[in-house]
């Protein structure tokens, strides 16, 4: 049980840090693209963690479990085309087509969704040190254990994740806001035709 | 945001870290000087502490950064190096994530002993484990992946330590005595000991730890170069790293070195009768005479498998010694001591060397007490009144314990003070003054 415990929490402590640079990249443009209050700024970062969560949460079950019956190839595809849906969510959002009150075939509730659904599919996504950890998962072989150690291991790099929050205080600077949506829409691309590029090398 | 808030922020954010630094430098000092015990210092300092400092630093830079922004006339230029930073970040990332996806099957190196099951799952029977894997599985060893269907080992060519030792280091006491010998090993390990001495290299995954990458054309080449008579196959389990071991012995047989296999004895039948004419000399950890002692202690082990094979390399004259760990309430009972002496006698015979070592704590077993030295002593007596003729204590300074005698005459043979021979009484072929021939590879 101290394996189940500890190892996720000190691997989660000791990778956190490459983690939150890992997803910097979309969160970053995301708190500086729009001037918001400190609470705001706190509530996107929350959704966002809780969006992670809930991806931690599905694949702990996914790889402790189904683990065992599932090829890389279709584990690959689907972590590409997340990515994909991930960067083409970022370019909307940095072109502001997601609004709440005239948004483009999309409802006013899903402007409030977005750092969610960012956050779900970043984490269900694939960076090294989760990959790290989905190997130690796939070492358990047991459905509770994998959603345990996913959830642990999400805890502890979820502490990196809180202090992005406080940079909101540049998007009262109008220079950053503008700059934000640039890097928003390029992180975008580049990712979305990076997951382009895996998607066809895999099919 | 309100300067307030941020102003408060640097303010508590300054004290925490100057106590946080305070911690830093009192855990820096405990790994050094041992004042608070270092498996705790070590897990403050580098696990740990980290953590928070980074933290509290971003925090407490945050006010100056945001007064500095305000007065800086030209925001543009800093706002270009942000963009530059996070499209920077992406492409770093990217191109990471594209390194690793090629390395990771380039690096592999094909595995023996396995069998293809149905959808690309693949079992792997290089040792009694048998692990079954899914395709992107690992064996419980750390070291054999299956790849699309297809077992490779992740750790060919990939030494994570390697050292020339003294061969009684081994401990081997009947092999060359007084010579050094070139000892390597991989990472990972089949059988996961409770009591592993070297956890921070057979515990882990080889990524985990800084690898050397040799062929097994460097390994031999550096083994003439050191000087030494024979290679080692140590510190992790060798069994683990099959293929790689199986060519460099293949290849230091054709230069005129020997080779040695410091194992625990757990490889299945056919792969160690495949490896047996390459290797000269085994050391079996022979850690507990029950399944009960193996389940406890290991992974998933079984006694049976190890007692096997022993067998297969007393019978196939490959010389080998044996050392059993004594841990204290663990499998020092005078029950558990005579049935594995009483085995070790009744199958392999009295010529085979038993070493009786010292537990020291260690890894997850860092709670238990060192191993007593009456109770080695008495190990090895019990083990000589039963019939065994060379009977040994490791890990502690023991002469008595440590010195061969020939059988008859009791004069010793070989003195040694523990790695060091202090006096050598056998001609080159392992005669006593006597005449007693000690069994053993003297040359």
């Amino acid at each position: 049980m101290k394996e189940i415990i500890l190892q996720p929490i000190l691997l989660g402590l000791s990778s956190g840090i490459f983690c939150m640079s890992y997803c910097f990249p979309f969160l970053a443009p995301f708190v500086v693209l729009e001037e918001r209050k400190l609470k705001e700024d706190f509530k996107v970062v929350l959704k966002f963690i809780f969006g992670r969560f809930f991806g931690y949460l599905l694949f702990g079950a996914f790889f402790g479990y189904l683990g065992e019956k599932i090829t890389n190839k279709t584990v690959d595809l689907f972590f590409f085309f997340a990515l994909a849906g991930l960067s083409f969510l970022l370019i909307l959002y940095s072109f502001g087509l997601i609004r709440e009150k005239r948004g483009i075939c999309l409802s006013p509730k899903f402007k409030k969704t977005t750092p969610f659904l960012m956050g779900f599919l970043m984490g269900i996504n694939v960076c090294p040190p989760f990959l790290m950890a989905i190997n130690y998962a796939f070492l358990l072989h047991k459905f509770f254990e994998g959603i345990l150690f996913f959830l642990l291991f999400f805890l502890a790099t979820t502490t990196y994740f809180l202090p992005i929050a406080f940079l909101g205080f540049l998007n009262k600077i109008k220079e950053f806001r503008m700059v934000a949506k640039i890097s928003g829409i390029l992180v975008g691309l580049m990712f979305l035709f990076y997951s382009f590029y895996r998607i066809i090398k895999i099919i | 945001m309100s300067p307030k808030i941020l102003f408060k922020l640097c303010q508590i954010s300054g004290w925490v870290l100057l106590f946080l630094a305070i911690l830093f430098f009192i855990s820096g000092y405990g790994m050094t000087k041992q004042i608070i015990p270092l498996d705790l210092a070590t897990w403050l300092h580098n696990q740990i502490l980290p953590v928070p400092f980074l933290i509290f630093l971003f925090l407490h830079i945050l006010f100056p950064l945001r007064n500095f922004l305000r007065r800086f006339p030209f925001k543009i230029i800093l706002a270009v190096l942000f963009l530059i930073f996070i499209v920077g970040l992406a492409g770093f990332f990217i191109y990471r994530s594209e390194k690793t996806s090629k390395e990771s099957s380039k690096d592999f190196y094909p595995a023996k002993f396995y069998e293809a099951l149905d959808n690309k799952i693949v079992r792997c029977n290089l040792c009694p484990n048998r692990c079954v894997l899914s395709p992107g599985q690992i064996g419980l060893c750390k070291a054999r992946k299956n790849v699309d269907g297809k077992l490779y080992s992740m750790v060919y060519g990939k030494i994570a330590s390697q050292h020339l030792d003294p061969i009684e280091k081994k401990p081997l006491f009947h092999f060359l005595p007084g010579s050094l010998i070139y000892s390597i090993s991989t990472t990972g390990c089949n059988l996961q000991c409770k009591f592993c001495q070297n956890w921070q290299i057979s515990q882990v995954f080889p990524w985990e730890v800084e690898t050397k990458k040799m062929t097994p054309e460097e390994v031999v080449e550096e083994a003439i170069k050191s000087g030494a008579k024979a290679i080692a196959f140590t510190y992790n389990e060798p069994v683990i790293y099959y293929e790689y071991m199986y060519d460099i012995a293949k290849l230091a047989k054709e230069r005129g070195l020997k080779t040695v296999v410091v194992s625990s004895g757990y490889i299945n039948p056919e792969p160690l009768k495949e490896l047996l004419p390459y290797i000269d000399a085994f050391k079996i950890d022979f850690k507990g005479i029950s399944d009960k002692f193996y389940q406890k202690m290991t992974v998933s082990g079984k006694v049976e498998p190890v007692m096997e094979v022993m067998k297969i390399i007393k019978e196939s004259g490959v010389w080998l010694e044996i050392v059993n760990l004594v841990i204290p309430g663990e499998n020092d009972s005078d029950e558990d001591l005579k049935n594995l002496i009483l085995w070790v006698r009744d199958n392999l015979g009295t010529d085979v060397p038993l070493h009786f070592t010292r537990f020291h704590p260690d890894y997850k077993l860092s709670n238990l007490p060192p191993t007593p030295i009456e109770t080695l002593k008495k190990a090895r007596k019990m083990a000589m009144d039963l019939g065994l003729k060379y009977v040994y204590i490791g890990n502690v300074d023991d002469v008595e314990g440590s010195t061969t005698y020939c059988p008859e005459s009791k004069e010793p043979a070989i003195v040694r003070r523990g790695f060091f021979v202090l006096e050598n009484n056998l001609d080159g072929e392992g005669f006593c003054k006597s005449g007693e021939k000690i069994p053993g590879i003297w040359k």
